[in-house]
């Protein structure tokens, strides 16, 4: 979540899309209703008519798995009717950046694709830097290679008549919630997303997701009350899993796992910590050293000091270029290349894909907790 | 000090945690279900489910309502349960007088159950088989008189239960009214005044179950439930 449940309530629109919030994250409604109480208008979008729908202002059903088409009509309404925040978009997003030659699309590839390794370099797709390496910029967004443009012509696609067509909502149905969201494309209004499984678990879940990032950047939506885009969590084992680290590819604070490739805090260092030339950069993460340095001391203690590295000699570290989630440790489980573990706070037998395999390959380990 | 239940309809999301946190609170055990395509579960209320969240389905001037009603007694402010009982037994129904609530003693076992249920003009009085016992929600008198709220309001998420002070409550369900209607121009407040649990609804009231509406019965009318309940040894049993 970028924002906590609370302050849902402070909400002017709630675009509730791929979750059904009132029956499985009960507790965000007593937000919801708050916002709902305070005047702001609250819209599920869902190809189901649930609890959630029942409560809300109104109730949009859309053919399953066509949420990219729906967002990106929501986009292209945006852009047309000029509902963005010009100052906010210019000024905190990439928008006004320069992007390279290297960058195209057309036939509905984008340049830079292997098909024999099905692949994309994206590379190609890097912005144009100046002299000093930083990224060039154009004020007026009127640059045919800015972000803005190449993002307008992109979404010239998303028709109310294409989008109509593909996600089966009429188009007084699209009109409807385009018009009712981006209302909050105003300094003093925001609107809030709230999504779960519904966006996340389909094969474009992390494009459902970054679509409604440029949603929600365009109405100026992202760190302000009330605004966000809000993956709503309830178990330990998905919140968990970026804020206490139980992902095997980062350690608490969201800072990579230390591999045998960065032997000493400072190869550690070097390899995490980005560099930017650019003075107007905030580049957060040029202070990782602080983070992980102060994790060091928390794990340690007084052991950890500046001559040893602060202990980061005494963290495992992984293989390199090695993948270790979940799907395929139980691969590896299967092959018998894993003899044991433990599990806990899940049931892999009955959540995992292809649950007769993940059974088979219980019964393979010699330990299995 | 008279207490009372205020119920916002509009605020529930039917998570039937209300109906849950009774059956926990009350140590209920499980009682079967199945799938009927609702949610509603129990079909009905039991002798061990003293809250029940009925879910009702319409199209309404081409929009799907799905309408939410967690269910208890209303603890009639003149009970007709009680009246009935007292021609048996008056201390097998107890009316507490510092709290209102309506109270289905153990000495219940003694009172015709049909005569009982049929009095009531919810059609809330189940008979628990396995100790002759009548039941229904007693408005968690054990936890109000520690000063908590009963278990159903504690756990409600979303303000749709509500509990306190009879004035209090009042209150609130015409703020509450005043606001709904402006959304929901046919919302009402259900018998308010005739009981300890204030129903604010968004439809009419037929819309939602059988028995949200009041079963008038003739011989239980209001006057003559009052020259009942004036005898003095009668208000005493309570």
């Amino acid at each position: 979540m970028t924002n906590h449940w609370v302050d849902i309530k402070n909400a002017d629109a709630i675009l509730i899309m791929g979750s059904n919030a009132a029956e499985h994250h009960p507790i965000s409604f007593k937000w919801v209703l708050r916002a709902q109480d305070n005047g702001a208008t609250v819209i599920h979008v869902d190809p189901k008519f649930s609890r959630t729908s029942a409560r809300s202002d109104f109730h949009v059903p859309l053919r399953s798995g066509t949420d990219i088409p729906f967002l990106g009509g929501m986009v292209k309404y945006i852009l047309d009717n000029k509902l963005y925040q010009e100052d906010y978009v210019f000024n905190y997003t990439n928008a006004g950046f320069i992007v390279g030659e290297g960058f195209e699309f057309k036939n509905g590839m984008f340049s830079g694709y292997d098909p024999e390794t099905k692949k994309y370099d994206q590379k190609k797709w890097a912005f144009a830097k100046d002299d000093k390496g930083v990224p060039m910029r154009d004020k007026t967004l009127q640059n045919p290679r800015s972000v803005f443009q190449l993002m307008k012509k992109h979404y010239d696609r998303y028709t109310l008549d294409n989008v109509s067509k593909i996600t089966g909502v009429s188009k007084d149905d699209l009109l409807k919630v385009y018009k009712a969201f981006s209302a909050t494309g105003k300094p003093d209004k925001s609107g809030t997303v709230m999504y779960a499984l519904g966006w996340t678990q389909h094969t474009v879940g992390v494009q459902n997701i970054r679509l409604s990032t440029i949603v929600q950047l365009l109405l100026g939506n992202i760190g302000v009350a009330g605004g966000g885009i809000n993956a709503l969590r309830g178990e330990p084992n998905v919140q968990g899993s970026t804020d206490h680290a139980i992902l095997w590819h980062i350690i608490p604070g969201y800072n990579a796992v230390p591999n045998t490739n960065w032997q000493t805090l400072d190869d550690y260092m070097a390899a995490n910590t980005p560099k930017s030339n650019d003075p107007k950069s905030a580049n957060w993460w040029q202070h990782r050293p602080k983070y992980v340095v102060s994790l060091l001391k928390g794990w340690f203690g007084e052991a950890a000091t500046k001559d040893n590295g602060f202990g980061y000699g005494w963290l495992p570290k992984v293989d390199p270029g090695k993948d270790y989630a979940s799907a395929v440790l139980f691969d590896e489980m299967y092959a018998g290349k894993v003899r044991g573990g433990f599990v806990y706070g899940h049931n892999p037998a009955q959540t995992m894909p292809n649950t007769h395999k993940i059974r088979k390959a219980d019964k393979v380990t010699e330990l299995s907790i | 000090m008279a207490k009372a239940f205020f119920v916002d309809t509009s605020r529930c999301t039917a998570c039937r945690g209300c109906q849950i946190a009774c059956k926990e609170w009350k140590g209920h055990g499980v009682v079967p279900t199945k799938q009927r395509g609702t949610h509603q579960n129990p079909p009905d209320l039991t002798s061990t489910n003293y809250k029940l969240v009925r879910f009702s389905e319409h199209k309404i001037d081409g929009q799907i309502q799905w309408l939410f009603f967690p269910e208890q007694c209303r603890h009639c402010v003149y009970p007709p349960c009680k009246m009935v009982g007292d021609n048996y037994d008056d201390t097998a129904i107890l009316h507490d007088e510092v709290t209102g609530a309506v109270l289905f003693t153990e000495k219940t076992k003694g009172l015709p159950f049909q005569e009982i249920r049929e009095a009531c003009p919810y059609n809330i009085p189940r008979l628990d088989n396995a100790t002759g016992q009548i039941t229904k929600c007693d408005m968690c008198i054990d936890r109000v008189q520690a000063g908590m709220l009963p278990a159903c309001v504690k756990v409600c998420p979303t303000g749709a239960m509500n509990f306190g002070e009879l004035e209090e409550m009042q209150a609130l369900a015409q703020q509450r009214l005043a606001i709904v209607k402006q959304k929901h121009p046919n919302a009402q407040l259900l018998d308010a005044d005739d009981l300890r649990v204030i129903y604010l609804v968004t439809q009419d009231r037929t819309r939602y179950f059988e028995f949200a509406q009041r079963q008038e019965l003739p011989s239980f009318t209001r006057k003559s439930l009052l020259a009942k309940l004036a005898s003095p040894v009668q208000h005493l049993a309570g």
